[in-house]
């Protein structure tokens, strides 16, 4: 139940900090595919550059996927009476998920969990239940800001519009992790989406951290971030300041009313 | 099992229409497509929704979980897990809203609602509230999702995640998978023929299909008696192309081979292949090459799409349903739309036969060079 992972590496591509990552882009991938492609693609990259084993398998959380190309088949389809196919195939949710396994090469399971603000804890929680011969497994997160959304805001409740992935909040995040704890970094282990009705979602998150089991944990992270990249976020600013102790991020998804939570041990 | 296709509400419907080989496919009348001809399809025309479902993909999926769970007696004490496959989510509600939004800006007032109802997790939570269910798993690689639902629920299952867990995978007809299959080429006018030597392309279809995964302790305590056991599921990806399949299926074999593994079970075990069968051109050839490769002695193998149309991600579980069905009834069902072997293939599909049989292996494939492969057993 809730099997603890390993992480041995990690890395990020968070534009709104990293203005120059789009260099790192090969010419191939930038001149055909999707921003939100490249940004999996970069933190793939940057993740897969140092590691000494590759990953077999991967699992990725992206609650909207490649949205703005929907928008624009749709846009096609409405305007000119043709939506473009290149711009249908980037549609499909599991396509980032596709690409990086082509240009990766990881021909194991290859899973897409789309589960908004809480997409990077099934993702995690997805990985667990993989067989041993799919690890290393590369856990993924990524979600980009959406101009079409963006123009909306002023629409939107408060709630809804805080949830978009805004500058500071979109990217991509990449873990890769693996059954075996030698040499590891963190142990990390997710519970999924849990449906815990008649609370708010501060209350909703602590209960389901409290799944994790009780124990130490640093108090800063129970409460759930709007965007839905913010579990995924937080992870990697907790990896990467290396924080000894244990540490949980819960997150909360208003559209499906769950919440979910992510425990890393350093 | 439950199950709401073209061919019917109810498992037994669509059984029944599966294994006479009909013809279930019509020119599409729920929406209008924007093409020169209605296109067939396997669509639902009757949809009664008694959910108040704020989509058509949560409509079909509530359809299809309560006949799965109908059977399910007392719950108390018993966590019950959903993993919701889907490729659409809200899509035919935001089509609608998008199509207007351009043209009215009246209407952006009404966005956070509308958003909120197009991502996939919201048909899952809403299933969650509808049933009872404790937590959940939206998962979504194009068509083979619905098998993967299958396959992860037995892990959550195994794992002690959940007691039991209901795997549902649902997808409505659309507009944009409608002309995104158009503008790839991918629709044959004349509606799909599985392996026949004319097919020229698959034939959408929309509904929903739901499989109660639990223990055998756990389905005696729920009052179920076990239908069929999931013995295997074999995941993998082509790494070859974004949408089509590696000619020689080493993706499709890779996971077919997991399934076997997990299962415990030889190739020449195996009574029969509910396969993907889309009839597109690559991947009915790619398909067969495959199971050339992993079964020296190719068992009877069918498809259904031409009686239900690819339902998308709801395909996967939904023919696997049909499949512990013949299983069950020792029936290899025909391929509808068959007729001519293709020389490339060299091989045709059951045309309906009688078979004892104690496995059975269901395949599914999806863009993104997606595999999917399980095997289902009878239980001892």
């Amino acid at each position: 139940m809730m099997t603890s992972l390993f992480v041995r590496g990690f890395a990020a591509v968070i534009p709104f900090e990293d203005t120059g990552w789009q260099a790192e882009v090969p010419a191939h991938v930038k001149r055909r595919d999707p921003r939100i492609w490249q940004m999996a693609y970069v933190s793939a990259a940057r993740l897969l550059g140092a590691a000494t084993r590759k990953p077999r398998s991967l699992c990725v959380g992206t609650a909207l996927g490649a949205l703005d190309e929907t928008k624009s088949f749709l846009d096609g389809v409405f305007k000119d009476g043709f939506g473009s196919p290149r711009n249908f195939i980037a549609s499909v949710h599991n396509s980032m998920a596709g690409k990086l396994a082509l240009e990766f090469s990881m021909d194991g399971p290859n899973l897409t969990l789309c589960d908004g603000q809480n997409s990077f804890a099934s993702a995690l929680a997805s990985a667990a239940l993989l067989p041993p011969d799919a690890f290393p497994c590369l856990v993924a997160a990524v979600d980009e800001s959406i101009p079409l959304l963006r123009d909306l805001v002023p629409h939107l409740s408060s709630d809804c519009a805080s949830s978009l992935p805004g500058p500071a909040d979109e990217g991509a995040v990449a873990l890769l992790v693996s059954k075996d704890p030698a040499d590891a970094v963190a142990a990390i282990r997710a519970v999924g989406p849990r449906v815990l009705a008649g609370q708010t979602p501060e209350e909703c998150a602590a209960g389901c951290a409290q799944l994790l089991g009780a124990g130490e944990q640093s108090g800063d992270c129970l409460q759930p971030p709007r965007s839905y990249l913010g579990a995924a976020l937080r992870i990697h600013a907790v990896l990467l300041a290396g924080r000894h102790g244990r540490h949980v991020a819960a997150s909360y998804s208003p559209s499906s009313k769950a919440c979910a939570a992510i425990e890393v041990t350093l | 099992m439950g199950a709401l296709c073209t061919a019917g509400s109810g498992v037994g419907a669509g059984r029944d229409a599966v294994y006479r080989g009909s013809d279930r496919l019509s020119p599409l009348s729920i929406f209008e497509s924007g093409l020169k001809a209605a296109p067939l399809c396997g669509q639902i025309t009757d949809l009664r929704d008694e959910f108040e479902s704020p989509n058509r993909t949560i409509a079909l999926s509530c359809i299809a979980a309560r006949e799965a769970l109908a059977a399910v007696g007392d719950r108390r004490g018993v966590a019950i897990g959903l993993v919701f496959a889907t490729t659409v989510g809200g899509i035919t509600r935001s089509e609608l809203f998008y199509k207007a939004l351009r043209t009215d800006a009246l209407v952006a007032p009404n966005a956070a609602r509308e958003l909120a109802f197009h991502e996939p997790c919201a048909a899952a939570g809403f299933l969650c509230r509808a049933f009872g269910l404790a937590g959940f798993y939206t998962l979504s690689t194009a068509c083979s999702t619905g098998l993967h639902a299958v396959g992860m629920a037995k892990r959550l299952v195994e794992q002690g995640d959940f007691d039991a867990c209901l795997a549902v995978g649902a997808d409505a007809l659309s507009l944009l998978t409608l002309r995104g299959f158009s503008s790839l080429m991918l629709i044959d006018p004349a509606g799909c023929r599985p392996f026949d030597e004319r097919r020229a392309g698959t034939s959408l279809g929309e509904g929903a299909g739901a499989m109660l995964v639990a223990s055998e302790a756990t389905a005696h305590r729920l009052g179920v008696p076990p239908l069929a056991r999931v013995a295997g599921w074999g995941a993998s990806a082509d790494c070859h192309h974004m949408t089509a399949p590696h000619p020689e299926g080493l993706g499709a074999q890779k996971a077919m081979r997991a399934a076997l593994d997990e299962a415990g079970i030889a190739p020449a075990d195996v009574g029969a292949i509910a396969t993907h069968g889309t009839a597109t051109p690559d991947n009915d050839k790619s398909e067969i090459a495959a199971v050339r490769a992993v079964f020296a002695d190719v068992p009877p193998f069918f498809s259904v799409k031409r009686t239900l149309g690819h339902t998308l991600a709801a395909s996967g579980i939904l023919e696997a349903v049909f499949a512990v069905c013949a299983l069950r009834d020792g029936i290899v069902p025909p391929t509808a739309g068959f007729e001519q072997t293709d020389p490339a293939i060299g091989l045709a599909p059951s045309a309906g036969v009688r078979r004892d049989m104690r496995h059975i292996v269901k395949n599914s494939f999806g863009f993104g060079g997606n595999n999917a492969s399980a095997v289902f057993s009878l239980s001892s």
